[in-house]
């Protein structure tokens, strides 16, 4: 009886195995042939994805070293926008993947579970361009980060990621009948560069504060760009606090996108 | 011993009929998912639904070709998308073996802007292909699609016959267990066609073949096995030819008991059909060389075809066709009226009185079947079986279903001599040697 139930598990696990690495390669496929597409469609062509990053920090440091913005204190505001920028794209990013993926691979002869991965991979790429980008850039600016530190950063990331994901996964399943969603999202999503102390510090009052501990973007990227340059963690109660929530969101999406799978296209239809 | 590749055990699929039930159902439904516990409920689509499938098995075999047909919203390509598991059935079982092919949208996954060349492996590995698989399958269906230098251009500047012949080609490389196809065998030019044909021969051989069609001649010609769907049910599941004459009669609005009785009319005649918001029912009689209506005319005697059309809606380019077949089904002839006649324009309550007169038509003796298929322009008002004609006496023996008229000259040539003796003789009289 236990043999057959091994047997079982072991026959389910390869077949979940095979499920994924086809979901894996279709995704390959669907990115890449996304990130070829709009290569040629685009005016400055790849060009025009390495710039993308920069706008931006080209239209907000002029403000904050003119005085209309406040000024970071210990940081060099191009570390503070460039490192804050990074983390805010990586976490918006992450949470739009599975919604962006599902909208923009809505075809019937591709699975859900290959959508998602192939915006995850979109996501993953823009990602990638941000660090070489703006990476650099912070370094320079700051002249050094603290190595300690920046492997904290990247571990606090982990949950913030997994929260992302998570309001990701459960965004995607519940607006898989409205391929509209993704793109009033996106710009929802643009509103809160502004308080998420992205690119300039909020000024420290008490609704400052309020409006920082509860928007978990600021709080995380906040915490990971301390982290990378100082060592230290700002508001730590927060970060803990949201990554429990983090760890919820992403159990319950992942439970939620395997339950209803089987009926995904369904509703992309 | 052929093993099987699709299993399909009593599949039902329902629709909502409006878009605001269904996404009423699909929030409750995320809900339930994220919240709920157990195994989720079929998806609630509140009171507007329609069934799509109902109660549906079916069991493919490797080697087996099997055609779908049935009307429209029948749930022929409802049942070829769960089969392929691009919607989930509400209830019953989907089990397929092997790797799967779908012939459904042949230009799925193409992107404008890239070109024939670049669009082979992204195309394939959509299908489920690796990188070496597709890498070795390249060359031949570049071969086989025959675009030449067109695949290095973008495929967004393709006419569609170019675009499907690429997707066909790198459909039919997939070398696949299990091929789902949904109209059509082939695409492209006349030549294409054949190269199509040839490579599905070639598939049927060793995949399992699912085709949904409404091309009667191509599933009776590749399949041997036909399933007919009706109202979203199996109505017949068997043979080819009484499953093809049991969808005509569905096509002429038989229901599918009353279908499985014989109503006396070929099967080869139908589809019947007659537009009655358009046209009466056709008044049609032959008559033989002095007017009178007859059923039966000696070999070789003149004949005329009258059909009288009262019209109920006005027509703007009436022509008529009739196609003449021998009684074992084969069409001999086909005549139209547009050949030889500009359409005509007619009001509704008038009569058009339409003769076809055939001077010597020579059919051979036996009985002769046709339908009188009556024409506004491309749409068709009717089509309704001729009056019974029976030919009879003729040549002592004949051959076929005509014979023409004809002379013949025998001569038996004399050593030297340049003079022959010759004998003329009409075909009527005279037959070929065996």
């Amino acid at each position: 009886m236990i043999a057959r139930q091994a047997k079982s598990a072991t026959l389910r696990a390869a077949e979940t195995r095979a499920v994924l690495t086809s979901a894996i390669n279709v995704a390959r496929a669907l990115s890449r042939r996304e990130r070829l597409a709009r290569a040629r469609r685009a005016g400055l062509g790849s060009a025009g994805e390495v710039l993308g990053p920069l706008w931006p920090l080209l239209v907000y440091l002029p403000l904050v070293a003119g005085g209309a913005l406040p000024r970071p204190e210990a940081i060099s505001p191009l570390t503070y926008a460039a490192l804050g920028y990074w983390t805010w794209s990586l976490l918006v990013d992450a949470a739009l993947a599975p919604a962006r993926g599902l909208g923009t691979y809505r075809a019937p002869t591709v699975a859900p579970v290959a959508a998602v991965l192939a915006g995850l991979l979109d996501a993953g790429r823009r990602t990638a361009v941000r660090t070489v980008i703006l990476w650099p850039l912070a370094v320079i600016a700051a002249g050094g980060v603290d190595p300690l530190g920046s492997a904290w950063a990247l571990a606090a990331l982990g949950p913030a990621l997994a929260l992302a994901g998570g309001i990701g996964l459960i965004l995607a399943l519940w607006a898989a009948p409205w391929p509209d969603v993704p793109a009033g999202a996106t710009t929802a999503a643009r509103l809160t560069l502004l308080p998420s102390l992205v690119l300039f510090p909020l000024p420290e009052t008490a609704w400052a504060w309020a409006a920082t501990v509860l928007n978990p973007l600021a709080v995380f990227t906040d915490a990971a760009r301390a982290l990378a340059l100082t060592g230290g963690m700002p508001q730590a109660g927060a970060v803990a606090a949201w990554s429990l929530i983090g760890a919820a969101a992403l159990t319950l999406g992942l439970r939620g996108f395997v339950r209803l799978k089987p009926r995904l296209h369904d509703a992309l239809a | 011993m052929s093993d099987t590749v699709l299993t399909l055990e009593d599949v039902t699929k329902r629709f909502a009929t409006g878009a605001r039930a269904d996404r009423r159902a699909w929030t409750r439904q995320v809900w339930r998912a994220l919240v709920g516990r157990g195994p989720l409920p079929a998806l609630d689509l509140g009171r507007g639904v329609v069934k799509a499938l109902d109660d549906v098995s079916l069991t493919v075999r490797r080697g087996e070709a099997v055609g779908v047909v049935g009307l429209n919203g029948a749930g022929k390509t409802t049942l070829l998308r769960l089969a392929a598991g691009q919607w989930a059935p509400d209830a019953g079982r989907v089990a397929r073996v092997g790797r799967l092919a779908t012939m459904i949208d042949l230009t799925a996954g193409f992107s404008p802007s890239l070109t024939g060349r670049e669009t082979i492996p992204l195309v394939g590995a959509l299908m489920g292909r690796t990188r070496a698989e597709m890498a070795a399958a390249t060359p031949h269906i570049v071969d086989f699609c025959g675009l030449g230098a067109a695949l290095d251009r973008p495929v967004g500047g393709y006419s569609s016959g170019m675009a499907l012949r690429l997707g066909f080609a790198i459909a039919v490389h997939s070398d696949p267990d299990l091929l789902l196809i949904d109209e059509g065998l082939s695409v492209g030019d006349f030549p294409f066609r054949q190269k199509c044909l040839a490579r599905m021969m070639a598939l049927r051989e060793r995949a399992a073949v699912v085709l949904v069609s409404h091309a009667l001649p191509e599933v009776a010609r590749f399949c041997g096995r036909v399933v007919v769907l009706d109202r979203g049910r199996v109505a017949f599941d068997g043979g080819v030819e009484e499953g093809l004459a049991l969808y005509r009669r569905l096509a002429e609005g038989d229901a599918p008991e009353a279908a499985a009785s014989d109503d006396g009319v070929p099967g080869f005649l139908k589809p019947l059909f007659r537009d009655e918001a358009r046209v009466d029912p056709l008044a049609m009689a032959w008559l033989d060389g002095q007017g009178a209506e007859v059923s039966a005319v000696p070999f070789g005697a003149p004949l005329v075809l009258r059909l009288r059309a009262r019209l109920r809606a006005p027509v703007r380019a009436l022509n008529v066709g009739v196609p003449l077949y021998a009684p074992d089904g084969t069409r001999v002839t086909g005549l139209a009226s547009d050949l030889a006649h500009a359409p005509v324009a007619a009001e509704a309550g008038e009569t058009v009185a339409i003769t076809l007169a055939l001077p010597a038509p020579r059919l051979n003796p036996g009985p002769w079947h046709g339908v009188a298929v009556l024409h506004d322009g491309p749409g068709t008002l009717a089509r309704q079986p001729l009056p019974p004609l029976t030919v009879t006496g003729g040549p002592s023996r004949h051959w076929g279903h005509w014979t023409p008229e004809a002379a013949w000259t025998v001569r038996v040539e004399e050593q030297g001599a340049s003079s022959l003796d010759a004998v003329g003789m009409t075909s009527a009289t005279s037959a070929p040697s065996a």
